[in-house]
C-alpha cells in the first residue's frame, strides 16, 4: 500500500504493508534511526515521536495509520548544527546519560511545551511518565524541561 | 584545578540528543542477515534431537545451526566454564539457548526458530536454593551444588553474643531484579580479512567479548577486532552475558559467510539474560544497652540459577559487607551461592550488596526498636571511623567520611524533627522517615585482585590535541567525560581538545573490566601515569621556549604555560606541542596503573578486602495509604562520601540514577517465576519507576575525603547509590505504619495483608 | 496485503467490506493498543481481515443531546480527559481517563477499543457502567441498543457479532452530584489497573438518595456492588456507613490471585478505595 504522509516538515510516500509498524517504517525505510525500539509493546517510550503534534508510541502504531498526517521524529527537531532549545538544556542540565531515551524523552517534552508556557513541576511529570529512563532518576530531565520552557519563553518576547 | 571538579558538559550528549549516537540496531549491512535463538521451554531437559526440516523449508531462511557447528570450544570463558554457548545433551533452564536461526528478516529469522523442533524429555527440576543445600537434594552442580562459599571468623561470636544485653535475629529475602536497560542485548558480527572477525555491539567489557569469540571460533585472539557501540544501558548486565550474544552472532558469521545480525527482543531478554540474584539473608545482631553493637552472626545465600558465571564474585562482595558498615568486634558470616534450574542470576550494580544490606540495614532499626533508640544515634554510635575494624578486621584509613554522611544527609532530611515512633501515628494516610547506610570497597577487591591492572594510551597530536584509549567503556555513567577531565587536567590541554576514544580491541588496551566502580580510580590512574610521562618530556621544552629555569615554578592554565614568579610569561601549549614535534619528542605514551596490597584469607575470612572504601547513607520519607498499601515517595536524600568527585553533575547524576533503581528494587519491582518459567518477562508485568513513581527531586550529598590511592583522591561512585535505598525505605515504612515487611519488593499487597494479619 | 487491510473513511464504506469477506474474523483497530499489541505477539484469531476505522468521519466527537451525551467510539482518552461535556456531565470518565497508561497510549486509546476490547482491567468501564450508559451497535443495516450492564459476557468477551461494529456511547445527562473514579495500579502511571472503583450518586443533605458503585479487576467482568449499595442507599453517609460499605465490598467483589497481585488484597483494596472515592481519606 502507498501512505503518504508529512515527515519532518517533508512530503514523503512509503511504499509498504500497512500493518508494519511506524517505527519500523521510520527506521528502515527512511533511515531515520533516532526513534528506537526498547519494547516493540508501548511501555517503554522509546519509540515516542510525535504525530500531528500528540506523542505516541510508534512502535504500536500501524503504518498505516499516518496517512494524511504529520510525523516528527527527534532527527527533524534540530536544524543542521543548530539544536531546539529543549536539546540544549538536556545537555546543559545534564539530563543525557546512555541517551537510549532521550529521543522520545525530548519530543514528549517539545509536545508539553508546544502547549503550555510555564508548566509546574507535576505538569513535566505527567507528561514524561510515558517515557522510561532507567539512568537518570529524572531529576535532571525535568530540570532540563524546566529550563527549556524558560528559554522558549525568552524566545517569544 | 581548573578541569577536575567542575560540571564540564558530556562528550557524548549532543549525538544522543540529536537521535545521531549509533546504537546496535542503527547499524546495517547491504547483505545482512538476522539471526534468532531457539531455546529450551522447559527448566530441565534432556535434548534428544533437534528437527531443523520444517525451519528450513520456509523462504528466507539460511540456516539453522547447533553446537556441532562450532568450530572452537563450546564453553563461555566465564569464572568457571560450565555454561556452554549452545546446549548439548541437556538444557539446565527455560531459555537456554540450544540452536541459531539466520534468515534475509528478522521476521523470518523469528518465524523459523518457532519452528525448530526440539523433542526432549522433561527432567525433575530443582528451584528453591536452600533445597539444593540440602544433602538428599537434586544435583546441578558439583556434588553439593554449592558453587562457592565463603566464611569470615572475626573474633570469638559467642563471647559477643553473651556480652550483648539484646539480641535480635531475623530472617530477610529479596526477589531477582532486572537490569530493565533500555537497549536490549545485541550485536553485529561480519567476517574480516584473512580469516578474522569483527563484532559490534552493546557491552561492558569489549575483551570479555574478545576471549569469547576467539574461544567460540578456535581463532587467535590477534584475529578478533571488537567494537563497542554506544550501549543504551547496562548496569552490570552487559558485563559478562554480552559473551553469549556475541558468540553466537560471530559463529553464524562465521558459518554463513555474512554480516549476521542478532537483536534481542525484551521478552528473550527478559528470559535469558542475567539478573540480580535472589538472596536469603539470616542475621543477628547483640548490642549493649547503650547501643554498642559486640556481635553479628550472618548466613547469606543467594540463588546463582543454572550456571556459575558471576556467582562466586558476587558472593564474595556481598559476604565481606554483610554486617553493615559497622565497627564489630565479633563476625561470623556463612555464605553460599547455589545451583537451581532457572536462568543464571549475575551482575548488577551493588553486585551481592543490595541483598544482604536490605537485611543487615532494616535489622539496624529493628534492633534500634528493642532498644528503644532513635536509629541515626544506633549508627552513629557503631558506625566506622578511621582506625576502626572492618568485618574482614582492616584498618579503615584516612579517607572515611561516614560520620560527616550520615549526618548531613540526617539534617537535610529533618531527621530529628520528623522522626516519632510509629505507634503515635492515626489515620489512614501516614507519613513515616527512615534511613540506611553502607559501606562499599572499591574495584575488585583481594578476590579480583588479578584482574585489578589497568593500563592507556595517551596520544597527543601536532596540534596539540589529544586522545586517550582504555579499555573501560563509557555506558552511560559519563566515563568519556570523567577520564577526559582528568587527562586535561594533568596535561594542561583545554578539555575541548581531549577525547577518549571509541571502545575498539584493536586499538584500545585492556584496563580490566568496567565494573565495580573502578573506572575513575583505575583508567584515571593509568591515564595520569601516562601523562605524568608525557609533562616529563613537555615541560623541559616549555621552560626553554619560556626561558624559565629549573627552578622556578610554571604551571598550566586556560591551555597556557605560565610563569608562577610572572603570569605575564605563558605560551600557548600548541606552541610547545609543536616544538616537541620538531624536536622528535615521542608525544605517544603507554601509562600503567595495579594496584598492590590487598588481601584475603579465605579460611579466616580476613584481610585487607579493598584499598579503598565510598560510605554512604540515604534518608527516605515516606507517605503509606494503609487502606491500599500504596505508597508515596516524598523525598530521598542520598549522601556519599566519594573521595573527590571529578565532574559534581556527573555524580549528582549517578547518585539520582542509582537511588530510583533501588527504588523499583525496594518498591515495585517483582519478576514472577513459576517453577522455572518468568509469567511476566516484559515491561508491562515488570514495573520499574516512572516519572510520577518518585521525588520530584533526589537530593544529592557530596563528602570528599580524599583517597590516597584515586585519581586527585576519587574513589567508586557507580554502585553505591542504589545500595540503601531499598532498607531506607522499608524503615520508612515501618515508620510511617509499624509494619515491618522483610521480603522485597515491599509490594502494597504485603503491607495491606501484614496489616489484616495485626487485626 | 491489501487484501487483508482496508481503511475506510467513512461508516458507510465499512459494510462492503464485510459482505465481501464472509466468514472470517474481523478487527476494527482504532487506536491500535490492544489489536496492534496482539498482532505482534501473533494473538489474533485467524484469518483475519482488518477494517481500519481510525479515520471514520463523525465518530472522534462528543456532542449534547437532549437526554444524553453521545460520544463516538473514536474519541481518546486525552479528548474525554479535557472534554469540557464530559467534564460536567460525567467526571468519573474524565478522571478515569487521565488516569490510563500514560500521555503516548492516551492519545491513542480509544473508548470504543477500551469497551470493546471488554477487559476486566478497562478503565472506561466502570464509569460507565455507573452512569447507566447505552451502547449503540451496528451490524450492516441492524442497529440495536445495548445498556452496558449487558455488553459484557466475559474477561475480553462481549456479545458483539463478527463484524458488528461500536458505533455510539450514550450517557444520560442525570443530574448525580457525586461522581468519582480510583484506581491502584502496579505504580502511578503507565499501569493497567489492579482494581478500581467508579461511584455515581446522589446526595442529598447529607442522605444517599441513589448510589452506584462499580469495580474493575475484580471478576470476570465489571461488578456492581450491589450489597453495599442497598446498604447506603436510604442512609446518612458518615464514616461509620462508609465504612461498612467498605467492608461490604470487600466481601462482595471476586478477584484471582494473578501475577500481577492477589485476590485478598483486591478485595481490601476495592473497599478502600472505595472510601477514598467518597472522600473519606
Amino acid at each position: 500500500m502507498k501512505i503518504e504522509f508529512v515527515l519532518n516538515g517533508k512530503e514523503v510516500s512509503a511504499e509498504t504493508d500497512p500493518r508494519r509498524s511506524l517505527l519500523r517504517v521510520l527506521r528502515e525505510d527512511f533511515c531515520l534511526t533516532g526513534t528506537k525500539e526498547g519494547c516493540g509493546k508501548g511501555e517503554c517510550g522509546a519509540c515516542t515521536v510525535l504525530l500531528d503534534g500528540e506523542p505516541v508510541n510508534s512502535c504500536i502504531i500501524p503504518a498505516g495509520q499516518a496517512a494524511g498526517k504529520t510525523v516528527l521524529t527527534i532527527e527533524g527537531l534540530s536544524r543542521g548544527n543548530r539544536l531546539h532549545p529543549i536539546q540544549a538544556a538536556f545537555i546543559e542540565e545534564g539530563a543525557v546519560q546512555c541517551g537510549f531515551c532521550i529521543p522520545g524523552m525530548v519530543l514528549s517534552a517539545k509536545s508539553l511545551l508546544d502547549k503550555q508556557n510555564d508548566p509546574s513541576i507535576k505538569d513535566i511529570k505527567k507528561a514524561i511518565s510515558g517515557n522510561i529512563c532507567r539512568c537518570t532518576g529524572y531529576t535532571k530531565i525535568i530540570q532540563a524541561v524546566k529550563k527549556a520552557a524558560g528559554k522558549l519563553a525568552g524566545k517569544k518576547r | 584545578m581548573e578541569i577536575v571538579g567542575k560540571s564540564l558538559p558530556r562528550k557524548d550528549a549532543l549525538d544522543k540528543v540529536t537521535g545521531r549516537a549509533r546504537f546496535i540496531d542503527d547499524y546495517t549491512r547491504k547483505d545482512l542477515l538476522h539471526a534468532s535463538t531457539v531455546r529450551s521451554p522447559k527448566p530441565h531437559i534432556r535434548i534428544i534431537s533437534v528437527d531443523k526440516k520444517e525451519a528450513l523449508s520456509l523462504p528466507g531462511v539460511f540456516g539453522v545451526y547447533t553446537h556441532k557447528d562450532i568450530p572452537g570450544d563450546n564453553r563461555v570463558p566465564f569464572v568457571f566454564q560450565d555454561y556452554p554457548f549452545l546446549a548439548e545433551k541437556d538444557a539446565l533452564f527455560a531459555g537456554q539457548p540450544i540452536a541459531l536461526v539466520a534468515a534475509d528478516s528478522r521476521e523470518r529469522a523469528q518465524e523459523a526458530a518457532s519452528k525448530v523442533k526440539i523433542k526432549y524429555e522433561e527432567l525433575p527440576a530443582l528451584f528453591d536454593p536452600l533445597e539444593a543445600l540440602k544433602p538428599e537434594s537434586r544435583k546441578i552442580y558439583g556434588k553439593d551444588n554449592i558453587f562457592r562459599s565463603y566464611r569470615i571468623r572475626k573474633g570469638n561470636i559467642n563471647k559477643g553474643f553473651d556480652e550483648a544485653d539484646v539480641i535480635v535475629g531475623r530472617t530477610y529475602t529479596t526477589n531477582y531484579q532486572v537490569h530493565g536497560y533500555l537497549e536490549p542485548q545485541g550485536m553485529l558480527a561480519e567476517p574480516g580479512n584473512e580469516g578474522s572477525v569483527v563484532v559490534y555491539g552493546s557491552m561492558q567489557c569489549p575483551f570479555y567479548v574478545l576471549d569469547a569469540v576467539a574461544a567460540v571460533l578456535g581463532i587467535p585472539q590477534s584475529r578478533v577486532r571488537i567494537v563497542q557501540a554506544t550501549t543504551g544501558g547496562a548496569f552490570g548486565g552487559k558485563e559478562d552475558v554480552p559473551s553469549i550474544v556475541a558468540g553466537h552472532a560471530a559463529l553464524l558469521a562465521y558459518l554463513t559467510k555474512r554480516p549476521v545480525k542478532l537483536i534481542y527482543s525484551r521478552e528473550e531478554d527478559f528470559q535469558s539474560m542475567s539478573k540480580r540474584h535472589p538472596g536469603w539473608v539470616n542475621i543477628r545482631y547483640g548490642a549493649r544497652r547503650d547501643g554498642k553493637i559486640t556481635a553479628c552472626q550472618v548466613k547469606y545465600v543467594l540463588d546463582g540459577g543454572a550456571f556459575s558465571t558471576l556467582s562466586p564474585i558476587v558472593l564474595w562482595r556481598g559476604t565481606v559487607h554483610s554486617a553493615g558498615p559497622y565497627d564489630i568486634p565479633n563476625v561470623f558470616v556463612d555464605s553460599y551461592a547455589v545451583a537451581t534450574h532457572k536462568v543464571p542470576s549475575g551482575a548488577y550494580r551493588g553486585f551481592g550488596q543490595p541483598q544482604v544490606s536490605f537485611a543487615n540495614e532494616s535489622l539496624i532499626d529493628e534492633l534500634a526498636s528493642e532498644l528503644g533508640m532513635d536509629p541515626l544515634d544506633l549508627r552513629l554510635k557503631n558506625a566506622v571511623k578511621t582506625g576502626s575494624s572492618t568485618i574482614t578486621g582492616q584498618t579503615v584509613g584516612e579517607s572515611c567520611g561516614l560520620t560527616e554522611v550520615m549526618t548531613k544527609v540526617a539534617k537535610k532530611g529533618f531527621w530529628k524533627k520528623s522522626w516519632s515512633q510509629p505507634e503515635k501515628k492515626k489515620g489512614t494516610v501516614r507519613r513515616g522517615i527512615g534511613m540506611a547506610s553502607s559501606i562499599y570497597g572499591v574495584a575488585l577487591g583481594a578476590e579480583g585482585q588479578f584482574l585489578e591492572k589497568s593500563t592507556a594510551h595517551v596520544q597527543i597530536y601536532k596540534d596539540g590535541s589529544v586522545t586517550v584509549a582504555v579499555g573501560n567503556t563509557e555506558m552511560g555513567q559519563g566515563a568519556k567525560t570523567v577520564l577526559s577531565q582528568i587527562a586535561s587536567e594533568a596535561l594542561g590541554i583545554n578539555f575541548e581538545k581531549v577525547d577518549v576514544i571509541e571502545s575498539d580491541t584493536t586499538r584500545i588496551p585492556d584496563s580490566g573490566p568496567t565494573v565495580a566502580s573502578r573506572t575513575t580510580v583505575m583508567c584515571g590512574n593509568a591515564i595520569l601515569d601516562g601523562c605524568r610521562i608525557l609533562r616529563e618530556r613537555i615541560d623541559p621544552v616549555a621552560r626553554e621556549l619560556l626561558g624559565i629555569r629549573f627552578r622556578e615554578k610554571m604551571k598550566t592554565s586556560q591551555g597556557f604555560f605560565v610563569s608562577e614568579k610572572n603570569p605575564k610569561k605563558k605560551i600557548a601549549v600548541e606552541e610547545v606541542i609543536k616544538k616537541c614535534y620538531s624536536r622528535r619528542v615521542p608525544m605517544s605514551v603507554q601509562g600503567f596503573f595495579r594496584v598492590e596490597g590487598t588481601t584475603f584469607d579465605r579460611e579466616t575470612g580476613l584481610g585487607d578486602a579493598y584499598f579503598a572504601y565510598t560510605f554512604s547513607t540515604m534518608l527516605a520519607e515516606v507517605e503509606v495509604n494503609t487502606g491500599t498499601g500504596e505508597v508515596t515517595v516524598l523525598r530521598l536524600v542520598s549522601g556519599h562520601d566519594i573521595g573527590k568527585v571529578v565532574n559534581p553533575q556527573l555524580a549528582e547524576g549517578q547518585i539520582q540514577g542509582g537511588a530510583v533503581q533501588g527504588l523499583g528494587y525496594g518498591l515495585l519491582e517483582n519478576l514472577v517465576m513459576e517453577k522455572g518459567i518468568i509469567l511476566n518477562p516484559n515491561f508491562t508485568g515488570y514495573i520499574m519507576p516512572t516519572s510520577m513513581d518518585v521525588p520530584d527531586e533526589i537530593e544529592p550529598v557530596i563528602a570528599e575525603y580524599g583517597c590516597k590511592v584515586g585519581p586527585y583522591g576519587a574513589k567508586g561512585l557507580g554502585e553505591p547509590p542504589l545500595i540503601c535505598a531499598a532498607p531506607a525505605l522499608a524503615n520508612a515504612i515501618f515508620n510511617a505504619t509499624g509494619i515491618r515487611v522483610r521480603d522485597l519488593p515491599v509490594i502494597p499487597e504485603k503491607i495491606v495483608l501484614e496489616e489484616l494479619r495485626k487485626k | 496485503m491489501s487484501r487483508e487491510y482496508f481503511r475506510v473513511s467513512s461508516a458507510e464504506e465499512i459494510w462492503p467490506v464485510v459482505r465481501n469477506n464472509p466468514g472470517i474474523k474481523i478487527y476494527y483497530p482504532a487506536g491500535g493498543t490492544d489489536i496492534y499489541v496482539n498482532y505482534r505477539e501473533n494473538l489474533l484469531k485467524k484469518p483475519n481481515i482488518w477494517i481500519d476505522i481510525s479515520a471514520v468521519r463523525g465518530w472522534e466527537k462528543i456532542t449534547e443531546e437532549e437526554k444524553n451525551i453521545s460520544i463516538g467510539p473514536l474519541v481518546t482518552f486525552a479528548q474525554l480527559e479535557d472534554d469540557p461535556l464530559v467534564i460536567k456531565w460525567a467526571p468519573a470518565l474524565a478522571s478515569a481517563a487521565g488516569r490510563v497508561g500514560a500521555p503516548q497510549i492516551r492519545n491513542r486509546g480509544t473508548i470504543g477499543g477500551n469497551v470493546c476490547n471488554s477487559s476486566p482491567a478497562g478503565d472506561s468501564i466502570p464509569p460507565l457502567t455507573v452512569l447507566g450508559a447505552t451502547l449503540q451497535l451496528r451490524l450492516a443495516d441492524r442497529t440495536r441498543a445495548v445498556k452496558i450492564s449487558s455488553f459484557f459476557t466475559g474477561p475480553k468477551k462481549n456479545i458483539l457479532e463478527n463484524g458488528e461494529v461500536l458505533e455510539k456511547i450514550l450517557i444520560p445527562k442525570d443530574s448525580f452530584n457525586l461522581q468519582a473514579f480510583e484506581k491502584m495500579g502496579s505504580r502511578k502511571a503507565l499501569s493497567i489497573s489492579k482494581v478500581s472503583v467508579a461511584v455515581a450518586g446522589k446526595i442529598e443533605k447529607g442522605i444517599v438518595r441513589d448510589i452506584r458503585i462499580a469495580c474493575g479487576s475484580v471478576g470476570p467482568t465489571v461488578m456492581r456492588a450491589e450489597k453495599a449499595e442497598s446498604l447506603l442507599r436510604g442512609k446518612k453517609l458518615d464514616g461509620e456507613i462508609i465504612d461498612q460499605a467498605a467492608q461490604y465490598i470487600a466481601g462482595e467483589v471476586c478477584p484471582i490471585d494473578d501475577f500481577r497481585s492477589l485476590a485478598k488484597y483486591r478485595c481490601q483494596a476495592a473497599g478502600s478505595l472505595f472510601k477514598t472515592a467518597v472522600g473519606e481519606v
